[in-house]
């Protein structure tokens, strides 16, 4: 503990100082592409980025070679029933085929959009999901390993949370490890750290007078 | 926290564990609220935005009457490249079954749309979005 009666040993502060490594390590290699996955996935999600248009330029293109090979086949058949293209037969008939190409079309491009828009979401979800065990580490990996001080960040951290995002099951994962140490057994939240560990109380707050 | 302090504070003072340990916690949310928090904003955004449907549905829309604009033209172009053309009452009888052919896409497209969107919103806020068309059905069987 520190500043207090008990001192830490080699093993704990070794342990602390692999923790730093660690950090700095995550810091120089992994954030960085983090933020790079980010930032493409961000862009993926824009109007009109080039992953859309490709998606709905794929949309179009497989709907215009499938109409194709309708289309000669239509001309086959009506030329073995005997009904030339130039009849009215076979000019409703390529008419109607060209009217289901465009409902395709219309309905294939859309669906690839949201396919677009689908994906992008779920690109979010998967780095907010990295984002989530980063919170959790912070709560439950290091708090529970620090002492009164690093619980004080986990409520920081919490409080902030609660108050960002007003929901209480995000909340309760967040407070996690960190709070539920610093929570009596009857239920209060502790003080923040103080001197000598934590334990200490101004009489104030101890209903006791201050002299 | 940032992570300068953190190292500065390793080599010169030979901080104690503890301390080491909170400063990770705070560099470690710090991280958190400034990468993974404006994304989940984003997302909060999304789901919780009921413009949404109308958007994807409008936007289903546009691409069903792109495609039955461009269609018409290249319709008319595939006839001439064949050597024909449509009579007077041909081209009434196709502009009628364009007619019915773009207002049932158009109306399936914005179905799916709005459907996908009401979904993917429900998907974001953990919940599976009610199968509204199965209730109906079930009901009336």
């Amino acid at each position: 503990m520190d500043g207090g009666s008990v001192k830490e040993t080699p093993a704990q502060r070794a342990l602390a100082e692999h923790a730093n490594s660690l950090m700095a390590d995550y810091r120089q290699r992994l954030l960085p592409v983090q933020q790079r996955m980010i930032e493409a996935t961000k862009t993926m999600g824009l109007e009109g980025s080039s992953t859309r248009e490709a998606a709905t330029g794929r949309a179009a293109a497989d709907v215009e070679g499938r109409f194709g090979q309708a289309e000669q086949k239509l001309q086959s058949g009506l030329a073995s029933g005997g009904a030339g293209v130039g009849s009215s037969k076979g000019k409703l008939a390529l008419g109607g085929l060209s009217l289901d190409k465009a409902a395709a079309k219309g309905q294939s491009v859309s669906i690839s959009d949201q396919a677009v828009t689908n994906a992008y979401m779920q690109g979010l979800s998967n780095i907010a999901a990295l984002g989530r065990g980063e919170r959790a580490q912070v709560n439950t990996g290091l708090a529970a390993q620090a002492d009164m001080s690093a619980q004080q960040a986990a409520q920081d951290a919490s409080l902030s949370l609660s108050s960002r995002m007003g929901n209480a099951q995000l909340a309760g994962q967040a407070v996690g490890l960190g709070f539920s140490k610093a929570m009596t057994p009857s239920g209060e939240a502790k003080p923040p750290a103080g001197i000598n560990g934590g334990s200490y109380l101004p009489n104030s707050l101890r209903g006791q007078a201050n002299y | 926290m940032p992570s300068g302090n953190l190292s500065a504070m390793s080599a010169a003072s030979k901080p104690s564990a503890s301390k080491t340990y909170a400063a990770l916690t705070r560099q470690q949310w710090a991280d958190y609220v400034s990468t993974y928090v404006p994304l989940e904003n984003k997302m909060i955004e999304f789901a919780t935005d009921r413009t949404q449907p109308a958007k994807a549905m409008a936007a289903a829309s546009e691409n069903v009457s792109d495609a039955f604009a461009m269609q018409e033209g290249d319709f008319q172009r595939r006839l001439q490249g064949l050597g024909t053309t449509l009579t007077a009452d041909e081209q009434a009888a196709q502009t009628r079954a364009a007619g019915l052919s773009k207002s049932l896409a158009d109306v399936q497209a914005q179905n799916i749309a709005g459907s996908q969107t009401r979904e993917l919103q429900y998907g974001l806020m953990g919940a599976a979005s009610p199968n509204v068309a199965a209730k109906a059905a079930q009901a009336g069987a």
